[in-house]
């Protein structure tokens, strides 16, 4: 985008942020660090099976591909990461055009919309994930939500012959005011839509617009613009649920909110619109689905490592009575990756993540239930509680094998429903 | 060793090093401007530097804390010895100006047992085999083990082992075999 071929004024200036430095660094020192660890766990049992030739060692091969798969993991994220900071989409508003330069997939797509050409603006939504990682400065949080619902402006234009949308994003409503205000300046139509439409393609999104069912002019001459764009988004839902017969009695809203939460499988749902509890802030967490599956999942964990915690104290037991060799490592780490193979199983979604919080975690309570039991302190129990310890250092290693497991079970065996049939929602519900 | 170099420079540092140069490649890698990379850089260094020294530095006092009560220990047990040939008029040959010193450091439960020798001699060096041995108080043996290939330079002083004991450490006995 040249700006020096312009003999007009340029307006405004939109562009893509790259990753706040902070997170920037977090992100890239973790990816390189876990693909170090990969590389380890996929050369290391190769180089140990050559040098000591002993069944531990062979039986280490396993590692092979759990470390393979972390080095492609750390590796593509790595790519895709650098890739996107250092390819940023940016957009100007002239006084005559709007000129863009953005990358659909890898491919960068540039050009100019004449204002002449513009027929309607649409005022949306679209849902930008870990947008906290973006954010100038650094939010002191204990929580940083998933994602962040933020204002995006779709340009209807007519560029030879042909219907065309050009969607502008932006990361708040004070940037998007600015453009809007222009835009009200030279009487364009201006309308609103609580529809997602970010992520469709552009012959949905037109088809969407076409309907204008979910859409209704919205002014941006008038004061109070966030509250009104607020009303104007519960207003299009309660429309659409009046239209699709979903507004129904509290209790049987309830209910139905209940179905659908089991039906989803917990699986995290994307909303098909804005609306429903936005707030003048617009950063959102999923929800009724979020929230509701986030507290399943709670409880789920607290079960899981509750029961894995309490079964510490009865092994140690069992060994101190000699129905276990106290120095039989491998019961322990059975019961570690039997439990981290529970937990991702009833986790909501498996993502990378979910391992390294299971091994932090289960270190954790594995090592303290063990250091509270006074019969850990000496003889049996104590070299017991060695081995045990032994294991749980072992699981960052070892903790690939349920987790590819399971990520095969979720992958190839089909979700049922509640009466057993087939569902074609992926997922399980924590 | 200089227990500040090693708390705030010793060779574990060289992982904050590696990290730091990590920092400044990713944000290089990332195409932030120069200013960006110097500034968030330098407070990444500056961040990592504090997160990695305090482990390394409380892991060093530890040590040299260790080794501080250890080599004492083992001081005041040589010039007792050496003290008392003396006054019997029979003072150290070069030869059997050896020590051996055993230091147990307790942890609620359990006890690290750290283990030190020392040369107190200006010219000979040992080379030889240690055996040392630790008693508790009813004098069974909590410990034993035969040190191979134990070289001591001419007033050396030098950790051997560490190990690990939930039996209180009464006394100790030590053997240097030199190398025919």
């Amino acid at each position: 985008m040249d700006d020096a071929l312009s003999n007009y004024k340029l307006l405004q200036e939109r562009s893509d942020r790259k990753m706040n430095p902070f997170f920037w660094i977090l992100t890239f020192e973790c990816m390189v660090i876990l693909l170090l660890a990969g590389t380890a766990v996929a050369a290391g049992p190769v180089y140990w099976a050559f040098t000591s030739r002993t069944v531990l060692s062979f039986l280490s091969l396993l590692l092979i591909l759990p470390g393979l798969w972390l080095v492609r993991f750390s590796f593509r994220t790595l790519k895709s990461a650098v890739w996107k900071n250092n390819h940023l989409s940016e957009y100007k508003l002239y006084e005559n055009e709007i000129r863009f330069a953005y990358y659909e997939e890898k491919t960068r797509r540039e050009g100019s919309i004449s204002m002449k050409e513009i027929n309607r603006v649409y005022v949306g939504y679209y849902m930008a994930p870990s947008h906290y990682a973006y954010e100038p400065n650094v939010r002191r949080k204990k929580q940083l939500p998933t994602f962040h619902l933020l204002p995006m402006l779709f340009i209807r234009y007519r560029e030879a012959a042909q219907t065309r949308v050009l969607q502008i994003p932006f990361h708040d409503l004070i940037e998007m005011k600015r453009w809007l205000k222009y835009f009200g300046k030279l009487k364009m139509p201006v309308w609103a839509t609580d529809l997602l439409l970010a992520e469709r393609t552009e012959e949905e999104q037109l088809l969407a617009f076409d309907q204008e069912e979910d859409a209704r002019p919205f002014s941006v001459e008038e004061r109070g613009f966030s509250k009104r764009l607020d009303s104007v988004m519960k207003e299009l839902d309660q429309k659409r649920r009046e239209r699709l017969g979903l507004d129904a009695p509290r209790e049987q809203a309830a209910a139905a909110k209940t179905r659908r939460g089991t039906a989803s499988g917990g699986k995290f749902i994307a909303p098909v619109s804005a609306s429903g509890g936005l707030r003048r802030t617009t950063s959102h967490r999923s929800r009724p689905y979020g929230k509701q599956s986030r507290d399943s999942w709670k409880l789920s964990s607290f079960f899981i490592f509750g029961l894995l915690f309490s079964s510490l104290p009865l092994l140690v037991l069992m060994a101190i009575e000699g129905s276990i060799h106290p120095e039989n490592m491998g019961i322990s780490l059975l019961f570690l990756l039997a439990a981290g193979a529970v937990y991702f199983l009833l986790a909501e979604r498996l993502r990378f993540m979910l391992a390294l919080r299971y091994c932090l975690i289960a270190f954790i309570g594995w090592v303290m239930t063990g250091a509270m039991m006074p019969q850990t302190d000496e003889g049996v129990g104590s070299l017991f509680y060695e081995n045990a310890v032994g294991a749980a250092l072992l699981l960052p290693f070892t903790i690939w094998l349920p987790f590819l497991l399971i990520w095969l079970v979720r992958k190839y065996v089909p979700d049922t429903d509640e009466h057993g049939q087939p569902s074609n929602l992926k997922g399980r519900k924590a | 060793m200089n227990l500040a170099l090693d708390m705030f420079a010793s060779k574990w540092h060289l992982i904050t090093l590696g990290l730091i140069l990590l920092a400044f490649i990713s944000l290089y890698i990332g195409g932030y401007d120069q200013r960006t990379i110097l500034r968030s850089g330098g407070g990444a260094a500056l961040l990592l530097y504090i997160i990695t020294t305090i482990p390394i530095a409380v892991i060093s006092y530890e040590i040299h804390d260790q080794e501080r009560k250890t080599i004492a220990q083992m001081d005041l047990h040589y010039y007792e010895r050496a003290n008392d040939a003396n006054r019997k008029g029979r003072p150290f040959e070069e030869n059997n100006k050896l020590a051996a010193g055993t230091f147990a450091f307790w942890d609620d439960t359990s006890a690290d047992i750290v283990i030190y020798a020392g040369n107190y001699s200006d010219s000979y060096t040992f080379r030889g085999k240690l055996l040392v041995t630790t008693l508790n108080k009813e004098g069974r043996k909590i410990h034993e083990k035969t040190y191979d290939n134990v070289v001591l330079n001419p007033n050396d002083k030098k950790k051997i082992d560490k190990v690990s004991s939930s039996q209180e450490l009464d006394s100790y006995t030590y053997t240097f075999t030199p190398e025919p």
